[in-house]
């Protein structure tokens, strides 16, 4: 079998003579005309045929990846007949147990309010987890929350809520400061002050992070604040639709937990306040691409909301990660977090030319290695895929050698399982399919259209934009999951438990028929489709 | 995405849960079970090597030994046997991060069995993750958190250190209380962030903010391209 090892051996002679004299040269960054040019040829946002009309609901009329038109129009899977007897009543409902629902659970939970999560797979599995790189607050001496939105909302195409992105780098440093009180380990400089790192699209130096195990250490140690605070959570049982007084409220859930069959026990949870926490949309695998989110990241949480009335806002744009490994094929899709680009390592194509400044916001950069790649620049997988070479070793030719190990233990430990030293071979690269950008409305509070449904997280848009800057969705997890506790307890606090009913599903589906949709999916679909049925 | 991608590429045999298999050369453990029908929804979390949901035991020819792995960053070789573990790693202690005041001191408190590793190395043998478990609870029982802490930060609390242990000390989560209460009570305190949350709260950001915000969509653009490319 040809190995990564093969192919960059090939390819070495174009790559290492030139490492020295490639170090700490910054490429030329492109005007705005250009980058939007290239975005408009390259970018998988701007592929119309990849995209469709919706025809039913609050986004009627609106577009977005077929993919996810099908599941907003898809059909419920439960009988609008349904017995809704509670099998469980509690104040607060968290649906998603990553970041941004262990948050708010705990924030409710202080506050005195009963709290209950459900979750797909185990507390914590999620992309929370994942996360690498780090997350944005800004403390350095030269910056301020004034800079942190200017970058941001650059990043974003100057599309972002105001509101909404004011609130995130304004809470930004009590939410991580938060953080630091539940056990979080931000890194440290040698004197003690915390270490700063500079992010694709940011102008100063703002990422805090735990080495590249960030996302790790900040879920690790809110999942077990929720063991320990004794918040009761149901694993392996998701969601599969809300419900609501029938007035346009939101007063519950319904929980379908796995292996328990197409007609197995559903669980009916009755609940003052719910929050969908319930993350990112990646295993969707739009327009064929790998993605690096985890299992359970099948869009759910806005196909629930959108049922109940909720509206979505962004949803035809989503982030390309633009390092995702592309061979070896197991590795397919896992990311490549972007502090090895701001640490020096460089794109690089089939002739070892650079062509794009790696520190450009993710959209233009994973713009740029498309083209590459359409243009006959890359560099050909046996699997017959192609990608671009990120070269890995220039992080020690930079700052030293050991840097890598030390900076990025968690990636050189991915490689080293089969036997690749990145610190000495280029990786190869393509973009990946990443994050969703845009996703259920909220305001400031967290709150939905819907009243009494709260959102935060992934699962929310308007924040970014139609593109995140790294580091700024961990934030967006912490401040709108820290926001949604606080507003969802206050709630609770005011109002009783309202009646259950499936009425929106009733009308759903006459929104479906009078369409003209037939056989549509059933939604949400909870897992992709891997397993191949038993030979 | 994740099928073998090469058309031609070698089979290998191996036994899952007791039954022999011919995948193609090159895939995951997990991939290996999908592959062969075992609709995993319960064995699988990040597909990153990051959460532990996919940790299996796994034994391969010519060695008496089992391993520990996850398995969706394994890659299977010829004559493999594998079956996923059940360990969950729910921990017995319980304590409020909120409520402690001297992390090292109330080490016993919190974990009663923590000065009891009798060095069988069995936590740092099994260690998907390559920690050296063992040394990390000789220092955190010293009382020595942060390097404790430090070796920690790879955990994925896969349990299998926890299965392990003849003392039943729940390494793991000795070890993660020791980061968490590193960070929270020993670290030097964020003092930069603490400064920037007050000068946000008193005000000191407010007026640029404002005029920010209510800046035409051309204006701010103008701005913020500003000293850019
Ligand atoms: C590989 C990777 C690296 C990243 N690196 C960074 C980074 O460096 N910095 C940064 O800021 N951001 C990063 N991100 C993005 C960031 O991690 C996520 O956007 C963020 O953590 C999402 O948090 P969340 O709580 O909204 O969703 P998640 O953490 O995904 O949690 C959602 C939870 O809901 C569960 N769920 C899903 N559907 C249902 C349902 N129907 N019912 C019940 N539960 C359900 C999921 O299983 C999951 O547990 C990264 C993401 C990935 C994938
Ligand atoms: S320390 Fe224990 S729980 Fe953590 S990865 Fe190693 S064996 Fe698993
Ligand atoms: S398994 Fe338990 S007794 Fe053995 S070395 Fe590890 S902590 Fe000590
Ligand atoms: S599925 Fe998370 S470590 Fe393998």
């Amino acid at each position: 079998m040809t190995t990564l090892r093969h192919i960059f051996d090939v390819n070495a002679a174009r790559i290492v003579p030139t490492r020295e004299s490639r170090k700490n040269v910054r490429f030329a960054t492109l005007s705005p005309a250009a980058r939007e040019e290239l975005l408009s040829s390259f970018h998988p946002d701007y592929k119309a045929g990849a995209y469709r009309e919706i025809r039913v609901g609050a986004n009627k009329g609106g577009r977005t990846v077929s993919e996810l038109a099908d599941l907003l129009e898809s059909d419920s899977p439960l009988d609008a007949g349904m017995s809704l007897v509670p099998d469980h009543t509690t104040d607060f409902l968290v649906i998603g147990g990553g970041g941004a629902g262990c948050t708010a659970a705990l924030i409710a939970h202080r506050l005195g309010i009963r709290a209950m999560i459900a979750t797909k797979l185990r507390l914590g599995d999620s992309n929370t987890v994942m996360a690498e790189g780090g997350v944005q607050a800004a403390v350095a001496e030269d910056d301020s929350p004034v800079e942190h939105f200017k970058d941001a909302v650059r990043g974003g195409h100057y599309k972002n809520d105001r509101e909404l992105l004011r609130v995130l780098v304004e809470d930004g440093p009590e939410a991580m400061l938060w953080l630091c009180d539940q056990g979080v380990l931000f890194d440290r400089e040698p004197d003690g002050r915390l270490r700063v790192k500079a992010g694709g699209g940011t102008s100063r130096a703002r990422l805090l992070a735990c080495e590249d195990y960030t996302g790790l250490d900040i879920m690790r140690a809110l999942k077990e604040s929720v063991v320990h605070s004794g918040i009761p959570v149901i694993e392996y049982a998701p969601a599969v639709e809300l419900l609501s007084d029938g007035e346009g409220r939101c007063t519950g859930a319904v929980l379908q937990p796995f292996g328990a069959g197409e007609n197995g026990r559903r669980i009916v949870v009755r609940a003052k306040t719910v929050l969908l926490a319930a993350g990112g949309i990646g295993r969707l695998h739009f327009q064929g691409f790998p993605t690096s989110n985890h299992f359970g990241a099948t869009g759910d949480a806005l196909v629930l909301a959108y049922r109940l009335g909720s509206d979505l806002v962004d949803i035809d744009t989503f982030q390309y990660h633009p390092t995702g490994v592309i061979y070896p094929g197991f590795l397919a899709g896992a990311l490549v977090t972007e502090g090895m680009r701001s640490m020096g390592a460089q794109l690089l194509n089939s002739r070892g030319e650079r062509f794009i400044d790696e520190m450009e916001t993710r959209d233009v950069v994973s713009a740029a290695i498309i083209r590459e790649c359409h243009h006959g620049r890359g560099i050909s997988t046996p699997s017959g895929k192609c990608g671009v070479w990120l070269d890995t070793p220039m992080i020690d030719v930079t700052n030293g050698a050991g840097t890598l190990q030390a900076r990025f233990p968690n990636m050189v430990r991915q490689f080293t399982r089969v036997d690749l030293d990145i610190s000495k071979q280029a990786i190869l690269v393509y973009p990946t399919l990443h994050y969703q950008n845009g996703g259920i409305r909220i305001d400031a509070s967290a709150e939905s259209a819907v009243p009494n449904l709260f959102a935060a997280g992934e699962a929310t848009g308007g924040i970014h934009g139609r593109n995140r800057l790294m580091g700024n969705s961990l934030l967006d997890v912490v401040v709108f999951g820290r926001r949604a506790g606080a507003a969802a307890a206050r709630r609770s606090r005011e109002i009783d438990h309202g009646r259950l009913t499936l009425d929106h599903v009733a009308r759903h589906r006459a929104a479906l028929k009078e369409a003209g949709i037939e056989e549509p999916l059933v939604g949400p679909i909870l897992v992709p489709t891997y397993a191949r049925p038993r030979a | 995405m994740k099928t073998p991608e090469d058309q031609e590429v070698p089979k290998v045999g191996v036994e899952i849960l007791g039954r022999t298999f011919q995948v193609p050369a090159g895939i995951t453990a997990v991939d290996a079970l999908w592959l062969t029908g075992h609709a995993l929804e319960r064995g699988v979390g990040c597909l990153g090597g990051v959460c532990g949901a996919c940790t299996m035991l796994y034994t391969t020819p010519g060695s008496p030994n089992f391993n520990v792995g996850l398995g969706c960053r394994t890659v299977i070789t010829e004559g493999m046997s594998f079956f996923p573990f059940p360990q969950r790693g729910r921990s017995r202690y319980r304590y409020d991060l909120s409520e402690v005041k001297d992390p090292a001191g109330e080490l016993l408190d919190h974990f009663d069995r923590a000065d009891k590793c009798r060095h069988c190395h069995g936590c740092t043998n099994v260690c998907p993750q390559k920690i050296q478990v063992e040394e990390a609870i000789e220092l955190a029982g010293k009382g020595e958190f942060e390097k404790a802490g430090e070796m920690f930060l790879p955990c994925v609390m896969c349990g299998a250190c926890l299965a392990e242990c003849p003392e039943e000390m729940e390494p793991n989560h000795i070890l993660l209380y020791a980061r968490r209460g590193f960070a929270a009570r020993l670290a030097p305190p964020p003092q930069e962030l603490e400064r920037m949350a007050r000068e946000i709260r008193e005000g000191r950001f407010a007026a640029a903010m404002e005029s920010l915000i209510a800046l035409s969509d051309e204006d701010l653009r103008a701005l913020c391209e500003e000293g850019r490319g």
